[in-house]
């Protein structure tokens, strides 16, 4: 919705400071449209980036991929690190549950999920 | 005085019980009995997160043995790759992989295979989708002794 935020009138950009509308965070462009063309251009690659790609994306692998391209691999490494330490942790503690074959698995119970007992991953 | 719930083992549960269960819980999926094999066939797909791809997994269970649980098909990757996690065996040509879900007691015939295999398998497709996005195994686990791979037998009931 970042768009939103910016009016047009005529040929000039208005971003204005909701605690001061006189004030204009757009006045530059309006010196220098390239550099709201510039800031368009990014916003349209953040969009496909950050939201078009990963949610386009399917298998947790992928979406880690596609986050990757905008947020660096280690840093979106270290999140699915997390998410799969908090995972594990909650079936040890028994507080983990699947919903379903296709509802995912979660950490708080609900009338349709059933938990995930205690188990050893085992084998080569 | 004598401890007389010491030696108390719960009844195997029957196939049609398992089935039951199966069925009750997971809307969607295919579960047959081969009455001449005693032999339960269960097949369904399972998407183990919401941003997960959707796999088709396949579990044959008979009576005092071990569930055979694989998952198949054009879904699965890295079926080539020599650390590939808690299986028993790979299928490359077919697309098919046996997984390794439990250690000796954590399953018995007393327990459903609805509150134990079913569930573990989703866990283990997640952990599967973050392996191939990190190279760890973050589910946690077991190894067998180096020179001594699990086999059927090792895993069946005793």
């Amino acid at each position: 919705n970042m768009s939103n935020f910016i009016k047009r009138s005529g040929d000039t950009f208005i971003i204005a400071n909701p605690v001061m509308p006189e004030e204009n965070f757009a006045d530059k462009w309006n010196e220098n449209p390239e550099k709201a063309q510039e800031f368009f251009r990014w916003l349209e690659s953040a969009k496909t980036a950050i939201l078009t790609a990963p949610i386009n994306a399917q298998g947790l692998h992928k979406v880690s991929e596609a986050l990757e391209v905008c947020f660096g691999q280690n840093i979106v490494r270290r999140s699915l690190v997390d998410d799969g330490h908090d995972t594990r942790i909650a079936r040890e503690n028994k507080t983990l549950y699947v919903d379903g074959l296709t509802g995912g698995l979660k950490t708080t119970p609900s009338q349709t999920t059933k938990k995930v007992g205690g188990h050893t991953f085992f084998g080569e | 005085m004598a401890n007389k719930g010491r030696y108390y083992r719960t009844s195997p549960l029957t196939l049609i019980q398992q089935k039951v269960a199966l069925c009750s819980v997971y809307k969607g999926a295919n579960c047959s009995i081969d009455k001449k094999k005693n032999q339960l066939f269960w097949t369904g797909k399972i998407k183990p997160t919401a941003l997960s791809k959707e796999y088709t997994v396949v579990l044959v269970y008979h009576p005092g043995k071990s569930p055979k649980v694989w998952v198949v098909g054009d879904e699965l990757e890295k079926l080539d790759d020599a650390n590939f996690p808690h299986k028993f065996d790979i299928d490359t040509e077919n697309k098919m992989v046996r997984i390794c879900l439990y250690r000796y007691s954590e399953f018995s015939s007393s327990k459903l295979l609805a509150n134990t295999i079913i569930p573990w398998t989703i866990e283990w497709l997640y952990y599967y989708e973050l392996w191939l996005a990190t190279g760890e195994w973050l589910g946690g686990g077991e190894h067998p002794e180096i020179g001594k791979p699990k086999t059927e037998d090792t895993n069946e009931e005793q």
